[in-house]
């Protein structure tokens, strides 16, 4: 169990900077998850811990003590790769006992470590084949089996799930979380998928062209969104953003869309607004779970968050379990989700509800959250 | 109508049927030639220099005698014959062993990243595509008694007399090995590059994460995930050493005194120096069974291994 900080640290390939000034700090024993569109460096950033990529500038420190010279196996750590990379002509057991060789540790010693680790992962059964006779999943676990038998002081995943089917999946996914409950250990997960990243990870570290863009507890990334790029990023179906500008009428605050007519605001629903200086170009985010349907949400009461807008249904999709409704606003479009199922076809005429109490504002220059 | 639609249903039944006869007659047309001048130019002749072996015969008076296995039976009990078996084999094991080795560090060499290693990647081939007879005289010039290697050694000092390396008896398999490692190392080294960069990054990664140093990684990973191209190297090599003629013959002519002649320049000489056809047509036979077994065991050991090291 190790603390892993990142002190301004940043990496050049060739001419383009892959990550500029990356400050972070992992505490010890957390799960933590890198996401971040594809090349936006967080591979790199992984390789950088394990000390297979160089570092330009800065300091990384684990457990305290700069890394930046240390050679990878220096470093007590250990990573499972995308492609798991077993040794293909070594055993199962072979493969989790070479570090152990490596490390010069006794027979009894390795072979006690091995064996836990087998049992920790059901690999019993396996010990003597060839990752060529594996599946999928069960070569993640040999990945896995060699990390656990080092007790590394800290575990990196490199999208160690990307290469599996979606079932299988799901079940690596619980398997690796209940794994870090019962080592306890520092794990730095990289990943594409948001899913993954916050079903999985105690905190999330949202990176953009190498950049970090929030840190956060999944719920902090889900709730308060730092950017626009955030907002965008977390969630499925992604937040609706419309451009518009705010404005104050006779006392009452109305969002004024690019096109389209003013939407009122409650009084105290949408503090982001308030921040904002008369003609200044916003964004008002809302999540598609965000917008209702007059009639299927909960009723206005007095000093209502919500204000309707008259949209056409251009699309709608039903999973089952819930119906995704693509629509058309004066302000562009605008997709709702409702749990449950909801009759309606494209070229319907509806009225959405926007809860503003839970809308987002964001500056359209920067796109930084105000409020 | 009725009519008309039979007619296009037995044309349509017909057609599969008239198509594969038609590709059957094309297969027979296509491969005809072919197979008519490898009937003529390799079974041919070998039919008939096993057939000979049977003979004995002189091509300078045109005396045809059979006399069976006694050709075979004279080899077997033939110093001049062991010998020359023996001179192979030390050949083909010397020079295959240096030649891999040599094209096994280069090929490492060459997959490091470092300036010019594109060019030098294709500079490497060079002494592959030499001819034989190119190869032959540079490396008799440098290898003669007045030649640059002994210039060289007598500059630094590690000899005072000159040494015709080709010329004696001593050295001169030595050379001859030398040499023809020199022309076949690139053909190691390229087919051992190919299959280093097949095995990926990942797994040298994992391995350094695991504690691996660079020379543990060399032989606990590189060496064994190569074992499958190192043995199709090694094999190939060896079976064309064995029957390797040319070079020898241009280097040394089999001298001196005997001291490189293999098989096939045994042969040679038995066939166009002592005109003794049934003689040399056994000794060819014979090497032609040494050479079928390096091959067998060539593909036996070749494809268990592609399928024990599959990296898949």
């Amino acid at each position: 169990m190790a603390q892993v900080v990142f002190s301004s640290v940043g990496k050049d390939f060739g001419r383009d900077a892959v990550l500029r000034d990356v400050e972070f700090e992992v505490p010890a024993g957390r799960f933590v998850a890198l996401i971040g569109p594809s090349g936006c460096g967080k591979s790199t950033l992984l390789r950088m811990i394990a000390g297979l990529e160089h570092i330009d500038y800065g300091e990384i420190y684990i457990d305290g003590n700069a890394v930046n010279d240390l050679a990878p196996k220096d470093r007590d750590v250990a990573m499972v790769f995308q492609n798991y990379a077993l040794y293909p002509h070594m055993t199962v057991a072979e493969n989790m006992l070479f570090t152990l060789r490596m490390a010069r540790r006794t027979r009894a010693e390795s072979n006690d470590r091995m064996w836990e680790a087998a049992r920790i992962l059901g690999l019993e059964d396996l010990l003597d084949r060839y990752p060529r006779h594996l599946s999928g999943g069960q070569r993640q676990r040999v990945a896995m089996g060699r990390a656990i038998v080092r007790n590394p002081k800290v575990f990196l995943f490199d999208e160690p799930l990307s290469n599996l089917d979606a079932k299988l999946r799901v079940q690596m996914r619980a398997e690796i979380k209940r794994l870090h409950q019962r080592l306890g250990a520092t794990m730095i997960f990289v990943t594409h998928d948001q899913v993954e990243a916050m079903t999985m990870a105690e905190q999330v570290i949202i990176l953009r062209e190498g950049r970090i863009e929030q840190v956060g507890t999944p719920l902090e990334l889900y709730d308060r969104p730092a950017n626009v790029f955030v907002a965008g990023f977390i969630g499925s179906p992604a937040m609706n953003l419309m451009g518009g500008t705010f404005e104050r009428a006779r006392g009452q605050l109305c969002f004024n869309p690019q096109s389209g007519s003013p939407i009122p605001i409650p009084p105290g629903a949408l503090p982001g607004a308030d921040k904002t200086i008369p003609g200044q170009k916003c964004l008002l985010g809302i999540r598609p779970e965000h917008i209702t349907l007059p009639g299927s949400g909960p009723d206005s009461e007095d000093g209502e968050p919500f204000g309707e807008i008259p949209v056409d249904v251009v699309l709608v999709e039903v999973t089952g379990l819930d119906t995704h409704i693509v629509a058309s606003a004066p302000s562009g479009e605008i997709t709702i989700l409702i749990r449950g199922r909801f009759d309606t076809v494209a070229g319907d005429r509806l009225q959405f509800r926007l809860n503003f109490s839970l809308a987002h504002v964001f500056d359209a220059e920067t796109g930084e959250r105000m409020g | 109508m009725a009519n008309q639609s039979a007619k296009s249903a037995s044309r349509n039944r017909s057609v599969p049927r008239l198509k594969f006869r038609d590709e059957r007659i094309f297969y027979y047309v296509a491969l005809g030639p072919t197979t008519l001048v490898i009937a003529l130019v390799v079974a041919l002749p070998i039919i008939y220099t096993f057939g000979l072996g049977f003979f004995i015969q002189n091509t300078l008076i045109r005396t045809w005698r059979f006399v069976g296995l006694s050709n075979y039976s004279d080899l077997l009990t033939d110093a001049d014959f062991w010998f020359a078996f023996w001179n192979g084999v030390v050949f083909t094991v010397g020079s295959t062993a240096v030649a891999t080795v040599f094209g096994l560090a280069i090929a490492i060499l060459l997959d490091c990243k470092f300036r010019g290693r594109g060019p030098l990647r294709a500079l490497v081939i060079f002494p592959y595509i030499v001819p034989s007879i190119v190869v032959a005289f540079i490396w008799k010039f440098i290898f003669s008694g007045r030649g640059i290697l002994n210039d060289f050694l007598g500059f630094i000092g590690a000899q005072t007399v000159s040494v015709p390396w080709l010329g004696d008896q001593r050295y001169a398999m030595m050379a001859v090995i030398l040499i023809s490692a020199w022309t076949w190392f690139p053909f190691a080294a390229i087919t051992l590059l190919a299959a280093i960069q097949n095995v990926p990054d990942n797994i040298y990664e994992a391995a350094a994460l695991d504690g691996a140093g660079p020379v543990r990684r060399f032989f606990h990973l590189t060496l064994p995930l190569l074992a499958p191209a190192l043995m199709v190297v090694v094999l190939i090599r060896a079976i064309w050493a064995f029957r390797n003629y040319d070079m020898i013959w241009l280097l040394t002519e089999g001298g001196p005194i005997g001291a490189t002649e293999v098989l096939p320049i045994m042969a040679y000489k038995e066939a166009f120096g002592l005109f003794r056809m049934g003689h040399a047509s056994a000794v060819s036979v014979s090497l032609m069974v040494f050479v079928t077994l390096l091959a067998a065991v060539h593909f036996r050991v070749g494809a268990r291994l592609r399928k024990a090291y599959d990296t898949s």
